[in-house]
């Protein structure tokens, strides 16, 4: 019994050869770079224009959108990348590259292109290229003993993506955002992601590159979408939305990224555009700053339409019984965080409710009993 | 308080005679010196802190291994308990890393908490003599934050084989510092890595040694293992390298007695004895009462529980703070672990109640007294458990308490088998198909294989061929590349052949499934067949239902009295011997098992109180198995009836001694005798390796074909029962005679086997 017979009986049984591999055919436009390396050069007419982000946020002029189509998503040293998309902003076109590996013998050579068209430590955009791409690059390029691609700006629009809409959005995948804030569509050519590896394969094993068209178009489409949403996020992170939960949310990405000044010019936008989390936010930072007197005046606003008004009351008699110290205003903001947690109830998880009221009566028991205390101590 | 103590041993074993069961076998092993070497070149700081900290040299096989694994050479250092093993690898290790900063180091040991210890122990050294040496553990416990720092600077990194086959090797591009300076791989507990887990492992490092090559290391191995009879045979194995034997040990060892006890007969006929449990638990208690340092043994946690129970209830009666002794096993949390073992090392506890747990190298100081509540499965753990007492002054002890299992009765009465010279072989199979497919998937994942590429030892072309007609990898310029969208470590567990396990699920709350555990596929037909009564966590589950495709086995809880035994139909096939005898021999087999009915029999009584008829297909393994032929001439004046009981006899005797040869489990053999073999056409016993495409059980019986038939016999003339019992030929065969028709065979045959 031969071991391939013995391994069929006891593992099952494998598809046999098939009859001599056809030769490659039906590649789109492009020429080849080298053994097992072919190029596609597409220009993407853009509207609007190129601005980068402002500072701080890994972006630059030069930046390259970049995108990898693998052999799957299970990470290591197995999966490898057949097509890196890199898309070169130009005033209003994207200068689209592909380089398109057609078998993976021919990897190092691939990756030596890849360096012509994008050179390492060149600025990168991308979607999920901080956990997804970038390191497999990094992976590919040690098994061929080649320095690391090392960016030296690296736009992960996904966080950003996720930090502006994550409330709005089912899900923040490269597909939802670009169609759902960016009213995108792609043409029925597109693939889905999940089917890319299956095509490559299936590629690989006939031949036919006809069948990777979708995922070539797929690929493209990625990159436009990179450069349109980055002009979008610009102009967002620059104040320049008229959608004032969008403001407060860009403030917020500020802020963590330890710009106060900026965080507070969009809130600012945000308050003018009447969205009452603004004034929430401008308020936390009053109280950050020690400014009593004007986190009190933003909460008192913020009360009406804000999405957890007993928060909002509970600061208030906070600030009024710790920092303004006037007992009579601390023990009227108590009774109203009171009264709209009581109002709330049919609402609440009822464990959540006990717990705030417990809290909020214990409070307003002390204001009470230091006011009293206050008075009896003046009239002896 | 200590020689109070030392001046009780004595007399307490003196005591243990006067039992009213039965002291089978006292030996007396004397005192060694120590042997010490001279000092070898050595980095100052190092030499400065052992200097100060009292050591008068190193001992000879410490010093042995050193010149050894500095010169490049692989080295498997045989130990006893208390020898001073840690130093044996950590020495090497630091002096390369004192030379030569960059140099890089591995420690593999079989478990987790294994690795947690030897990091404290071996922090404690670096910290002490003052170098600079970054050690870190690598396994499930580090967190995500902390990872890419031991990558990047651990000189010296702690994980297990788990963790090296699903977390390092297929991401190895992220520990290229490591692979590059890899100078020194240390093995813990070589002989742990034996059947499944050894043949796993021996890929694993066939893997790892690619992947060393691929950066260009070489490392050298250093192993270490408890005393099994071809240490030197498995390290070679494993590693697929020449590796030099470092056996004698040059530490000082005191005076050890070991005692073999038999608890009392209760019923002679049926061979009854009184509980193992109570007697363990009535001597270790004399003992603890009299100030003796003691750890106990025993096989399962829930014996932990209970022995610990009786024994402080026994402190109790003597007057003793019941809290000088501590429960220790699986399911105990590190820091609770920790402080027992802190505990004993200082005195402050007297004694420990243990599973295997503590059998390996955990430091707990030397106590005075062993005692092992039943054989724990193998020589090499028995001595290893017996070494936990062990002083390197003054006497120390072991008792046995033999259970009723048949080998530990067997053992009682056979004690030379006990203390005869050679332990266990421990054997590996990393050639086994499905074990070997796997990690080529594997290795094919990590780096692809060229053309012709050997793994190990192994040949790959038809298994790349293979591979790539199933469409898993790709050919392309004279490699193989991975080409599956799947990270083919994650479903291969290291502790079992195939991946295919039935997952079972508990229903007993409506809505809300939990899985409680998993079935290998071959056990499934015994243990899980509809109906089934299947123990978890000391409750019983009802089989509901068993889904064969998803392979998933739904249960309920249930209040029952009895357990389930099938009865299986069995099928062997021979498919192709390796080698062979007249009578013996040994080779590839299809093992086709269908369970048709089972019994329900009562727990205590083993009283058959019903049965079922079970409606399942016939499940196969390929697997190897050991056979023997009998002669169609022996049974000329016997009639089918006396054949067939005899040869059940002799597969029940095989059954019970074939485990003392081959270390391995019970469980991890099977036996079938057919009167008519269809293959052979005559009455044959098969020994079936229990594991899919085998894990060597089947060649090592076939080596040890003679013994086994000796051993078989031996058994069968020692056992002082009347009639049969489990302890020798079964207790079915009990009024047909079967003891005396299966000693007629077995005397027959030996005759024969002479006669040839």
């Amino acid at each position: 019994m031969t071991l391939l017979s013995r391994l069929e009986t006891m593992l099952g049984p494998a598809r046999p050869r098939a009859e001599g591999k056809a030769s490659l055919r039906g590649l789109p436009p492009g020429r080849w770079l080298g053994d097992g390396v072919y190029l596609m050069e597409t220009t993407v007419e853009l509207d609007g224009t190129a601005t980068p982000l402002p500072d701080g946020w890994g972006d630059s002029e030069g930046a390259f959108c970049f995108d990898l189509e693998t052999t799957g998503l299970a990470g290591g040293t197995g999966t490898y990348a057949f097509l890196a998309g890199v898309g070169r902003i130009e005033a209003r076109t994207l200068e689209v590259t592909q380089l398109f590996l057609t078998s993976p013998a021919a990897e190092k050579t691939w990756l030596e292109a890849l360096d012509e068209t994008l050179p390492p430590r060149s600025p990168l955009i991308t979607y999920n290229g901080k956990r997804f791409d970038v390191p497999l690059m990094e992976t590919r390029r040690i098994l061929h003993r080649k320095e690391p691609l090392d960016p030296a700006g690296h736009l992960d629009l996904l966080q950003l993506a996720r930090a502006l809409w994550r409330k709005r959005l089912p899900s923040c995948r490269l597909g939802e955002v670009e169609h759902s804030v960016l009213g995108l569509r792609r043409s029925g050519e597109d693939v889905p992601g999940s089917l890319v590896p299956e095509l490559y394969r299936d590629f690989l094993h006939r031949g036919d590159a006809s069948v990777l068209t979708g995922v070539f178009y797929h690929n493209r489409m990625d990159l436009v979408a990179l450069a349109l949403l980055r002009q979008r996020v610009a102009r967002i992170l620059a104040g320049g939305s008229d959608d004032g939960e969008e403001l407060v949310a860009a403030g917020e990405a500020w802020r963590r990224r330890g710009r106060n000044d900026e965080a507070l010019r969009l809130w600012h936008l945000a308050r003018e555009a009447g969205t009452a989390e603004a004034l929430e936010c401008l308020a936390l930072v009053a109280k950050a700053e020690r400014r009593w007197e004007d986190a009190v005046a933003l909460w008192e606003e913020a009360l009406p339409g804000s999405s957890d008004p007993f928060v909002v009351a509970v600061e208030l008699a906070k600030a009024w019984e710790h920092r303004l110290g006037n007992l009579d205003r601390a023990g009227a903001w108590a009774e109203e965080a009171r009264r709209i947690l009581d109002r709330l109830r049919p609402l609440m998880d009822p464990f959540q409710w006990r717990h705030r009221r417990e809290a909020i009566d214990h409070r307003l028991r002390r204001v009470r009993g230091k006011a009293a205390s206050a008075t009896g101590g003046k009239r002896v | 308080m200590l020689l109070e103590g030392t001046k009780k041993l004595p007399q307490f074993l003196n005591w243990v005679e006067t039992l009213p069961g039965e002291v089978t076998a006292r030996r007396r092993f004397p005192a060694r010196e120590p042997q010490f070497a001279p000092w070898p070149e050595l980095d100052d700081r190092l030499k400065d802190f052992f200097v100060s900290s009292g050591m008068r040299g190193l001992y000879t096989h410490q010093e042995e291994t050193f010149r050894l694994a500095l010169a490049g050479k692989n080295v498997v250092v045989v130990t006893p308990t208390a020898s001073g093993k840690t130093l044996c690898y950590t020495l090497p290790v630091l002096e390369s890393i004192a030379r030569e900063s960059a140099s890089r180091a591995l420690f593999l040991f079989p478990t987790k908490a294994l690795s947690q210890d030897q990091l404290a122990s071996l922090y404690e050294t670096v910290t002490a003599c003052g170098l600079d040496v970054s050690t870190f553990t690598y396994d499930g416990d580090t967190p995500p934050a902390a990872r890419s720092k031991v990558r990047a600077a651990g000189q010296v990194v702690i994980t297990n084989p788990d963790m090296l086959h699903t977390g390092i090797l297929p991401h190895h591009t992220k520990w290229v510092k490591l692979f590059e300076n890899l100078r020194y791989i240390v093995i813990d507990e070589l002989h742990s890595y034996r059947g499944i887990f050894g043949s796993h492992m021996a890929n694993v490092l066939r893997r790892l040694k690619r992947i060393c090559a691929f950066y260009g290391s070489d490392p050298t191995f250093i192993c270490t293992s408890a005393t099994i009879a071809n240490p030197k045979e498995l390290a070679e194995r494993l590693l697929g390298e020449p590796v030099e034997l470092v056996a004698r040990s040059g530490a000082p060892l005191g005076e050890r007695q070991v005692l073999l006890y038999n608890p009392p007969v209760v019923n002679r006929s049926l061979g009854i004895r009184r509980s193992s449990l109570l007697e363990t638990s009535r001597i270790a208690g004399e003992a603890l009462a009299s100030g003796i340092s003691t750890i106990v043994f025993t096989r399962s946690r829930i014996n932990v529980e209970l022995l610990l129970t009786y024994l402080r209830r026994e402190l109790t009666r003597h007057k003793v703070d019941p809290n000088r002794i501590a429960g220790y096993r699986g399911g105990y949390l590190p820091n609770e672990r920790r402080a027992i073992e802190r505990g004993l090392r200082s005195g402050e506890l007297l004694g420990v109640v243990s599973t295997n747990a503590l059998e390996l190298g955990v430091d707990i100081g030397s106590l005075e007294l062993a005692v092992l509540h039943g054989y724990p499965g193998s020589i090499a753990s028995a001595r290893q458990q017996m070494g936990r007492a062990g002083r390197r002054q003054g006497l120390s002890a072991a008792i046995l308490v033999a259970s009723s299992f048949a080998l530990d009765q067997f053992l009682a009465y056979q004690p030379d088998y006990f203390f005869g010279g050679s332990p266990e072989r421990a054997r590996i199979s990393p050639d086994n198909l499905y074990i070997l497919v796997n990690h080529v998937k594997c290795g094919a994942f990590e780096l692809p294989f060229r053309e012709g590429e050997p793994f190990g030892d192994a040949e790959t072309a038809e298994i790349l061929t293979y591979l790539e007609r199933q469409e898993v990898l790709h050919r392309a310029g004279g490699r193989y590349h991975w080409q599956a969208d799947s990270f083919p470590a994650e479903g291969l567990s290291l502790r079992s052949a195939t991946s295919e396990n039935y997952v079972i699920i508990d229903r007993t709350e409506t809505g809300r499934p939990v899985v409680i555990g998993e079935v290998d596929r071959p056990s499934a037909p015994m243990l899980i067949h509809p109906e089934a009564i299947y123990f978890h966590g000391g409750k019983s589950y009802q089989v509901t239902e068993l889904d064969s495709e998803g392979m998933r086995c739904y249960v309920k809880e249930v209040d029952v009295d009895y357990y389930t035994d099938a009865d299986l139909a069995v099928r062997l096939e021979v498919i192709d011997e390796f080698e062979s005898g007249s009578a013996w021999g040994w080779g590839e087999v299809l093992l086709a098992a269908r369970p048709t009915v089972y019994k329900k029999i009562r727990l205590n009584t083993h009283e058959n109180v019903g049965y079922g008829h079970i409606h399942l297909g016939e499940e196969q393994m390929h697997t190897t198995a050991c056979r023997l032929c009998l002669p169609e001439e022996l049974f000329s004046a016997w009639d089918e009836d006396e054949k067939s009981t005899a040869l059940t006899g002799l597969a029940h005797l095989l059954r019970i001694t074939a485990p003392l040869f081959l270390m391995c489990d019970r469980s991890d053999i099977q036996v079938h005798s057919l009167v008519k073999d269809p293959h052979f056409g005559r009455p044959t016993i098969y020994l079936v390796d229990n594991f899919p495409g085998g894990v060597g059980l089947a060649e090592g019986a076939w080596q040890s074909r003679e013994r086994l038939l000796d051993s078989a016999r031996e058994a069968l003339l020692a056992c002082p029962c009347g009639e049969g019992c489990p302890a020798c030929v079964g207790a079915l065969g009990r009024g047909m005679g079967a003891k005396e028709t299966t000693r007629r065979l077995v005397d027959d045959l030996t005759a024969w086997g002479r006669s040839l």
